[in-house]
């Protein structure tokens, strides 16, 4: 039971690392900002939710859960505005490159 | 719970912990080469969501679970940076665009003045925060 | 508070005023909505004004730059950056020298395991009825260490008051207006988060304030979180909003009311200790709440001295006032 347990878990976290990896290696590959911006959401959401999903099963406290939760909704907001703010800034800063590229 | 499973999660936890800390790396030459401001700002709140992550992975290894705690205060500063380092690089911006605009007016109205390359260095200079892609 | 309002003209009681003094028709209709043409009107107003603020400070910057002699600077910049580099890699040698010769970690017979640490870690909980020794240790048998370090944050903040704060003139009015001219202010987006986000904060630095004693934490901790929450709050709504539970003078009396508090809690301590005296407060069972004295109260008191102190430098640097 305990090395189900230890499986699942060291699934989720190898998953999360996984998307981490592909969040820094998009980060790499793109060109234009907002491309780089859209696989940096990647490690802020699923990567982020992965890996506490994965530490909630390797620990099976309450607490333990319960904090990273609060965690993960914490940052799932948080970063959502970050990248709007950001984004934000990009487009007032410099719009003529935005609509050229986009049109 | 026994020995093995034990053993096992230390592997586990450490090998995970050494791989965040070379893509923390990586994200920190991003953000050093970086050649907009955004991306920079961009790295450095990805290097602030992995540092989350190593703390609880850190806080389930040593089983303190006090680490949560900083975590969430972390999640919050790398929050507040963001929002007012935007706010005020975009006043700064707006501020040197307008700057700019006045300098081009006066010396549009006095012909070629004699301080032109005094003008020159300005222009140079407000052209440095922006760096072309 | 001598300084009168800014906006007096455009509140009620200055109506008032006006219509006993026959100045003004009171019941008299006014249109409150704005038509477009005036709105641009509006807009353009403030970007001359912000050109005229560019320009004030573009010609001080020139009479700061012809007062200097341009060619010597370039060259001590140069020397200053070699010098600097030189003293900062010497400092670093001599450090890792003394590191070097420092004795080894965990050793028994260090010098810093004497009987101070042993009482400390032995009775600690005993005496100050605190489960976290650290706090015990810092605001009870250390507690004239800590008021010093609370007092450098007071004068810290009265010295940039000082330097920062704008007195009167257009400069503040303009200033007062919103906190910068160019910014971009009132994103709905941001604002509808910070409403959702700044309660939790604060509570969590409430929660990280009250259970100094029993957990990592404590005063100088939860009062910079209460702080950032408030910078948060601040930089979602702006500075006539926060000014309308958090102005000046809530400021001054929170501020030196804590201090007063702090001092008369310590006070109590050195008297009783330099006397010999029992202490008569009870300690109540560790563990609990309400328990450990006066740590509890002293931690409050720095909380909110801290909160004050980070939210009076991030207001002062930005718009030059409370």
């Amino acid at each position: 039971m305990e090395w189900v347990r230890f499986t699942a878990a060291a699934v989720f976290l190898l998953f999360a690392t996984v998307m981490e990896c592909i969040a820094v290696f998009g980060v790499y590959k793109f060109k234009f900002v907002m491309n780089r911006m859209h696989s940096a959401a990647i490690g802020d959401t699923l990567a982020l939710l992965l890996g506490a999903a994965g530490l909630m099963l390797l620990k099976g406290s309450r607490w333990y859960s319960f904090k990273l939760g609060l965690i993960v909704i914490m940052l799932w907001m948080t970063s959502a505005i970050s990248s709007h703010v950001i984004m934000r800034m990009e487009y007032s800063i410099d719009e003529k490159k935005v609509k050229e590229e986009t049109s | 719970m026994n020995n093995a499973v034990m053993s096992a999660q230390n592997v586990l936890l450490i090998g995970i912990m050494f791989v965040y800390a070379v893509l923390v790396v990586l994200v920190l030459i991003r953000a050093v080469a970086g050649p907009r401001i955004a991306d920079r700002i961009m790295a450095i709140n990805m290097i602030g969501t992995i540092g989350i992550f190593l703390m609880a992975v850190v806080a389930v290894r040593l089983d303190e679970e006090y680490l949560l705690d900083i975590c969430i205060i972390y999640a919050m500063i790398s929050f507040l940076s963001v929002v007012i380092l935007t706010k005020v690089y975009m006043g700064v911006h707006q501020e040197n665009v307008l700057r700019k605009q006045k300098l081009e007016r006066e010396r549009r109205e006095n012909g070629v003045s004699a301080e032109e390359d005094e003008l020159d260095r300005l222009l140079s200079n407000l052209d440095k925060d922006t760096p072309p892609e | 508070m001598s300084r009168k309002r800014s906006d007096y003209r455009s509140t009620f009681y200055s109506r008032i005023e006006n219509f006993v003094n026959g100045r003004e028709e009171f019941l008299l209709y006014r249109p409150t909505g704005r038509t477009e043409a005036e709105k641009l009107e509006s807009l353009e107003a403030e970007l001359t004004e912000a050109a005229d603020l560019l320009d004030k400070r573009e010609e001080q910057q020139r009479i700061q730059d012809h007062t200097e002699p341009r060619d010597f600077l370039k060259r001590f910049h140069k020397l200053y950056g070699v010098v600097a580099t030189l003293v900062c890699l010497t400092m670093m040698m001599l450090l890792m020298i003394t590191v070097s010769w420092l004795p080894r970690f965990g050793n028994a017979s260090n010098p810093a395991n004497n009987e101070v640490i042993k009482r400390y870690i032995e009775k600690g909980q005993e005496e100050t009825g605190a489960v976290n020794i650290v706090t015990g240790l810092i605001l009870n048998y250390r507690g004239f260490d800590t008021m010093g370090e609370t007092h450098v944050l007071f004068v810290a903040a009265s010295c940039v008051m000082i330097l920062l704060l704008i007195a009167e003139g257009k400069e503040k009015v303009s200033r007062y207006a919103n906190d910068r001219q160019l910014e971009p202010k009132n994103d709905i987006i941001v604002q509808k988060v910070a409403g959702f986000l700044v309660p939790a904060v604060f509570m969590f630095g409430i929660y990280v304030i009250l259970n100094g004693h029993l957990s990592p934490g404590g005063g100088f901790s939860g009062g910079s979180v209460i702080g950032a929450g408030l910078i948060m709050y601040v930089s979602a709504f702006g500075f006539k909003k926060t000014e309308r539970f958090f102005n000046e003078h809530v400021y001054k009396i929170a501020k030196i009311s804590a201090l007063c508090f702090y001092i008369c809690c310590l006070s109590y301590y050195f008297y009783m200790g330099a006397h010999g005296y029992d202490n008569h407060i009870p300690l109540g069972t560790p563990g609990n709440i309400i328990s450990s004295g006066l740590i509890l109260f002293i931690n409050i008191f720095v909380g909110t001295e801290v909160a004050c102190t980070m939210y009076a430098f991030y207001a002062l640097f930005r718009k030059g006032g409370l």
